[in-house]
């Protein structure tokens, strides 16, 4: 094991497979010679060369249907997106390129993309830089999203993503790449599927992504002072969702609450809530609760952008509530 | 590109602008960077900050050559527009702090206050934007035949957009009246232009589209002026479309969190700052040295009052956001 940041983790898990496979080529705005916006890129490109790390021109389409391109002609492109926000350019790429693909093309072509973005708030970054989409590459079919909530995980998850044959999003948060944890050395993969039980508990669960894991277990440990022994899960995995793991959860404690910085109309915990109570509805003693982002954009000011963001406080009462409210 | 060319009526000119305006302008815009450079260290203006130290004379001299009822669209580096156009400095600064007095009321915070009232209509922080809103700006004027024009802002690395060769095609396909100011600065980002486009004579591809072009000095305010008042004399007389590139250098940060190393300090050397040319120039036409020490003295004044305007303001209220929610939400949102 050995201390990493955030972004530290997952620059060891892009060098490390670097090394291990030639195919892999990173793409992305800022990326080389300035190490990319949050580091993570930092000494690749002195490291392996301007021939497996590009900095692109302002293209977020064009580098994305470009990367569908590579990894059809047996290349293995890591394209990072700068923020979420700007992902919404290349969906075209994504959607109608490559979940498409590998399947029209009855099987011909494989799809070993990554696309890594950043996203979140919390930062006063405003409405364009700020968001969290990741439910709108979740919704198809055919491509991967993953969130990692910390160091281990992002290294574990970006390193099974960069050895998939289908495309994955991976989504990073602005506010997690300067945290800190125990990262394992060498080799480390962590399976695209699976959620994680963080913290067990036994009278209720609250079902986090990304930033809301850290913010869940701070909830988790006020809630141990008034006697609420809460279970924390990371979902990890948007799609496929590892339903096994949070039903098990649900159907032990009875009371859920699902937390993600999404807005919670279509979001990501909409799909959780209606997941969990299909699998689990005759153990559970109150109908599942969502916490996300208040459905306006995200204002750029400290005064307002509190008001939209959930954090400890708002999962804090969240659960109490639930617990009043359950039979 | 000097012909003087009268506007439609109903077109209400703006007042001449000499260069010690110019100066002054690009004056009040530098304590403004400069300002907001000390506030973000203190942590009173948060989130990403773009400031133009350097690029004044490009911003200024383009907005000097629009008349009263035109249009701009900027970019997230819109500071020259807000002073260029005259915007209320203080709620400026209110908006950028994020307080209730701002244009936007704090939400739209540095890079997104739109101003109608001073054309302006308006920055995005999304590369490529502004050439998009042009177009359809565009469209809005010349439907309506009154002589109104669009200049739109945009930066060499937006030109690599897929927005810009979509945006081109329209106004010159449909001859809308816009102007298009490449404020090239040499870098998108941390990316320097010949490792994000191979055409590095950015004007050069205007002629692809068919549109006239001009490539100006972007630190000598006049020329930009100049350039940029041309066009919008073709753009006013249903000449169409024209892309004016300015060529200009960063002078500063891209935003607050950048972590340099990849400009080559050489690069900077042979480069004259536009306050000083344009000083140099006002020294030489007679002015004496106090007219100029005057002037950035009011414009340092009149920065710190505005600056003193917005630490005053009070925060927002955020009841406004929970009731829009509920609104789009419906029932049971959160
Ligand atoms: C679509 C999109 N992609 C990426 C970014 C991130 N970004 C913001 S400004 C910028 C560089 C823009 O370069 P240029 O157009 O030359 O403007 P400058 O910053 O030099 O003024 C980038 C990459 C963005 N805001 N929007
Ligand atoms: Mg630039």
């Amino acid at each position: 094991m050995t201390r990493l940041t955030y972004a530290q983790a997952l620059n060891d898990a892009l060098r490390g497979e670097m090394l291990r496979d030639e195919r892999i080529v990173l793409l992305g705005e800022d990326i080389g010679v300035y190490g990319g916006v949050f580091s993570v890129t930092s000494g690749l490109l002195e490291q392996f060369g301007p021939d497996r790390v590009l900095d692109t021109p302002i293209s977020e389409n064009g580098i994305v249907g470009a990367a569908v391109g590579m990894a059809m002609s047996g290349l293995r492109p890591v394209v990072e997106i700068m923020y979420t926000d700007f992902l919404c350019l290349a969906l075209d790429s994504i959607a109608n390129g490559a979940a498409v693909f590998p399947f029209a093309y009855g099987g011909q072509v494989s799809m070993p993309l990554v696309i890594r973005t950043q996203g979140g708030a919390g930062a006063n970054a405003g409405p364009q830089h700020s968001k969290s989409l990741e439910a709108w590459t979740a919704h198809l079919p055919g491509v991967h999203t993953v969130l990692p909530s910390n160091p281990a995980d992002a290294k574990g998850l970006l390193t099974s993503a960069l050895r998939s044959s289908e495309p994955v999003v991976l989504v990073e948060h602005k506010l997690l790449y300067g945290t800190e944890g125990e990262v394992p050395e060498g080799e480390h993969l962590v399976p695209l599927e699976r959620a994680q039980v963080v913290r067990p508990g036994r009278d209720a669960t609250v079902i986090a992504l990304s930033r809301m894991v850290g913010e869940a277990l701070v909830a988790a440990e006020q809630l141990a002072e008034q006697q609420l022994d809460v279970e924390v899960i990371d979902v990890r995995s948007l799609r496929p969702l590892d339903v096994a793991t949070l039903a098990a959860s649900a159907r032990r404690t009875g009371r859920v609450v699902v937390a993600g910085e999404a807005w919670v109309r279509y979001g990501p915990t909409a799909e959780i809530a209606a997941a969990v109570t299909e699998a689990a509805f005759a153990e559970l003693r109150a109908p599942v609760v969502r916490v996300g982002s208040l459905g306006v954009p995200y204002p750029a000011s400290p005064a307002l952008e509190p008001t939209v963001l959930p954090d400890a406080d708002t999962l804090r009462r969240a659960v109490e509530d639930l617990v009043k409210s359950a039979r | 590109m000097t012909a003087v060319i009268q506007p439609p009526a109903g077109v209400r000119p703006a007042p001449a602008v000499d260069l010690m305006e110019l100066y002054r302008r690009m004056r009040l815009l530098r304590c403004l960077d400069e300002a907001l450079a000390d506030l973000v260290e203190q942590g009173l203006v948060r989130g990403p900050m773009h400031l133009g130290i350097g690029q004044e004379a490009a911003g200024i001299g383009a907005t000097a050559a629009l008349e009263d009822g035109d249009l701009v669209t900027a970019t997230h580096r819109p500071h020259a527009q807000y002073v260029g156009l005259g915007l209320p400095l203080g709620r400026t600064l209110a908006e950028m702090m994020g307080r209730a007095d701002g244009q936007c009321g704090g939400r739209g915070g540095h890079m997104l206050i739109a101003d109608r009232a001073h054309g302006l209509l308006g920055p995005s922080g999304i590369v490529g934007h502004s050439l998009l809103l042009a177009v359809g700006h565009g469209l809005a004027q010349r439907r309506a035949g009154l002589g109104r024009v669009t200049l739109c802002v945009t930066g060499d690395g937006a030109v690599n957009s897929g927005a810009f060769n979509e945006a081109l095609n329209m106004v010159a396909l449909w001859r809308l009246p816009v102007v298009v100011l490449v404020e090239n600065n040499r870098y998108g980002l941390s990316v320097r232009l010949d490792r994000h486009v191979h055409q590095t004579a950015l004007h050069r591809r205007a002629g692809g589209y068919g549109i006239p072009a001009v490539q100006v000095d972007g630190n000598d305010v006049e020329a930009v002026r100049e350039a940029v008042q041309g066009a919008v004399g073709r753009a006013r007389s249903a000449g169409g479309p024209t892309l004016v590139e300015a060529v200009t250098y960063r002078n500063c940060p891209f935003s607050g969190s950048d972590r340099g190393g990849y400009q080559d300090p050489a690069e900077a050397e042979g480069l004259t700052d536009p306050l000083r040319l344009a000083a140099e120039r006002l020294l030489a036409r007679g002015r004496r040295p106090e007219e100029l020490a005057e002037a950035d003295g009011r414009a340092a004044r009149e920065i710190a009052q505005a600056v003193a305007f917005a630490e005053a303001s009070p925060w927002p209220e955020a009841a406004d956001l929970v009731a829009l929610a509920a609104r789009w939400d419906g029932e049971g949102g959160r």
